[in-house]
């Protein structure tokens, strides 16, 4: 199992490479129809599902989650659990907007389950702004528990 | 809108959480975990025989109840949540809330939860929504 010290210092503060990405109105249309929600245009400011902003960072933070579990040492006796997600909206997403996404990771944290297994915790730190005016959408704080096998 | 401390918010059942749905997330998010689409993975992961929802999905359900709620996709400020069970292809969900705390610029604080059908609670948090729209 990874040394904590190691994961911090190979985590901890550490800026993906972010990018930038479009809300393509099809999409918008498609996440609104499995995510069971109304319409884009049922909207009075026929904004984009809220939950677009977790969209843009889990595809604009600029790793993919398997490359996120590399850096995180993860081995195939762990396994990787969503702990807990932060949104925080400042102005709606746009249907057909283009947004810049920024990350950083930390903290990284190492915590005792009841069972006596190792947690280790990795938070990744997303804003998102408009590519556009380069005005803030919103923030997201997403945790990954990395739950270590026995080995 | 006349909102108080304690008042329950109107709640959102989904009736059956559809595989197809778990499937097109899956595009959405670009999310290449096959335990969102291939049963045999689900399996091998010790996870049952139903395709696994993702936790952001289940988050959106609390965000529809709250959309429904104030009116406006907008008015969603602030969702904090933390995963505490998987949902699972066929399942029931039953999202609902309570008001924690009503400021005078128009904020609401508010108690999330989404419930599996079998009572096992899937999530909860915390929500700020603004009814000063």
């Amino acid at each position: 199992m990874i040394e904590l010290a190691e994961l911090r210092a190979g985590l901890d503060g550490r800026e993906l490479p972010g990018g930038e990405l479009a809300v393509p109105a099809y999409e918008s249309a498609l996440a609104d129809h499995a995510l069971l929600a109304g319409p884009a245009a049922e909207d009075p400011d026929g904004a984009a599902h809220p939950l677009w902003l977790l969209i843009l960072a889990m595809r604009g933070m600029g790793v993919t989650v398997d490359e996120l579990c590399a850096l995180a040492g993860k081995c195939a006796e762990d396994t990787l659990l969503f702990g807990n997600c932060s949104l925080s909206q400042v102005r709606p997403v746009e249907v057909g907007g283009t947004y810049r996404v920024s990350a950083t990771v930390g903290p990284v944290n190492r915590k005792t389950s009841r069972s006596g297994g190792v947690l280790d915790i990795v938070a990744v730190w997303v804003t998102i702004r408009s590519a556009d005016t380069g005005e803030p959408a919103g923030t997201v704080v997403n945790e990954f528990i990395f739950k270590r096998g026995a080995t | 809108m006349s909102v108080v401390v304690g008042d329950a918010l109107p709640g959102v059942r989904v009736a059956v959480v559809g595989a197809d749905h778990i499937k097109i997330m899956a595009l959405i998010l670009r999310d290449p975990n096959p335990i969102h689409f291939d049963l045999a993975a689900v399996t091998a992961a010790g996870l049952g025989d139903r395709e696994v929802n993702q936790g952001g999905v289940t988050m959106a359900y609390v965000i529809n109840m709250l959309v429904g709620w104030t009116g406006s996709r907008a008015a969603v400020r602030e969702l904090d949540c933390r995963f505490l069970a998987n949902v699972f292809a066929g399942d029931e969900v039953v999202v609902g809330g309570t008001v924690l705390a009503v400021h005078p610029d128009g904020l609401v604080d508010c108690e999330v939860w989404a419930d599996r059908g079998d009572g096992v609670r899937a999530l909860t948090g915390r929500a700020t929504v603004s009814l000063a729209l």
